[in-house]
């Protein structure tokens, strides 16, 4: 690792995987788009990351129907929903000529973004200031500041306030 | 993407790997790099006691020097175009205005800071910036420092 980051620095390039993690909210995409010039610059694999997170009674059910299949539409849902979020990132990092891999995860967004980075060797994260629960434009998200807190590897942060570029 | 790039620092092993990669990019990018120390004195910076060289102002301002040329100068050695500045004052405050003046495109800083006595910014300051930038932060995690350390 040491001495690939030296041979890098030689290279001029310093990122060899960049993750971006998608919940396909617009602030989420303006992240995509940066993180994706990025990777280009540095001609590096981009990872398009989708984490579906359980809903704590997402299996509760009222009726005869068994929880299992309400369970099952739900996580359907999202799956599908993540699919076409991560989809995005892969056709942008393609039209880029980047070599990109394609990932829908389970679990709490933050954790499974940093388990993603860590298993997978990623060199920077690159994530909006908030996803789809951004209220407050100065506001980060609690799932970016999560990752800023304890990423090993750099988390680019991307302002999506609409201002400027 | 980027062509200014703004490294606060506080001569920190973190700040350090921060500048690091802030350099690395800059030199990938055709960048430009700001390095900025901001001191922090508090109400009583501007006294000299007895028997010291200078005021704690004088003091700090003095290392804080020593921290942006040092950066300063291992942006020169890549090629990469450099200018330094050093301001007193509330770090998040100044951070935030001086990334204004200078329009950066991109702020980047060490996930922790100097921590304990004697700090000039902490991870509370990267947080503050990350929270009320208007521009990007590139906040480089300890990865960065242990191989810059090691």
């Amino acid at each position: 690792m040491l001495s690939e980051r030296i041979e890098n620095r030689e290279g001029f390039t310093v990122y060899d995987s960049v993750l971006i993690p998608t919940d396909g909210s617009k602030a989420a995409t303006a992240a995509v788009y940066e993180g994706i010039e990025l990777a280009a610059q540095n001609q590096a694999t981009v990872h398009a990351l989708y984490v579906v997170e359980p809903i704590p009674l997402g299996g509760f059910t009222s009726g005869p129907a068994p929880a299992s299949s309400e369970w099952d539409d739900v996580v359907d849902e999202q799956r599908a929903e993540g699919d076409e979020a991560a989809t995005e990132v892969v056709e942008a990092a393609e039209s880029f000529d980047l070599e990109v891999v394609e990932a829908v995860e389970y679990g709490k967004p933050a954790g499974v973004i940093l388990e993603y980075a860590d298993e997978h060797d990623i060199d920077a994260i690159v994530m909006g200031t908030h996803g789809r629960s951004g209220v407050d434009r100065v506001v980060i998200g609690s799932v970016t500041e999560t990752v800023v807190r304890r990423s090993q590897v750099p988390v680019l942060v991307v302002r999506t306030d609409g201002e400027g570029d | 993407m980027y062509d200014r790039i703004l490294v606060p620092t506080d001569g920190s092993d973190h700040a350090d790997a921060a500048a690091e990669t802030a350099i690395d990019l800059a030199a990938t990018l055709n960048a430009s790099v700001d390095v900025l120390c901001v001191v922090e004195v508090g109400p009583l910076g501007s006294i000299s006691l007895p028997g010291e060289r200078g005021s704690a102002e004088e003091i700090l301002g003095e290392r804080a020097r020593g921290f942006v040329d040092e950066i300063a100068e291992r942006a020169r050695a890549r090629d990469v175009t450099v200018a330094t500045e050093v301001r007193e004052g509330i770090p998040v405050r100044e951070i935030l205005e001086y990334a204004g003046e200078i329009d950066a495109d991109v702020v980047v800083m060490g996930s922790r800071g100097r921590g304990g006595i004697g700090r000039m910014m902490l991870g509370s300051v990267t947080e503050g910036v990350t929270r009320h930038s208007e521009r990007d932060v590139l906040v480089v995690g300890d990865e960065a420092t242990a191989l810059s350390e090691s």
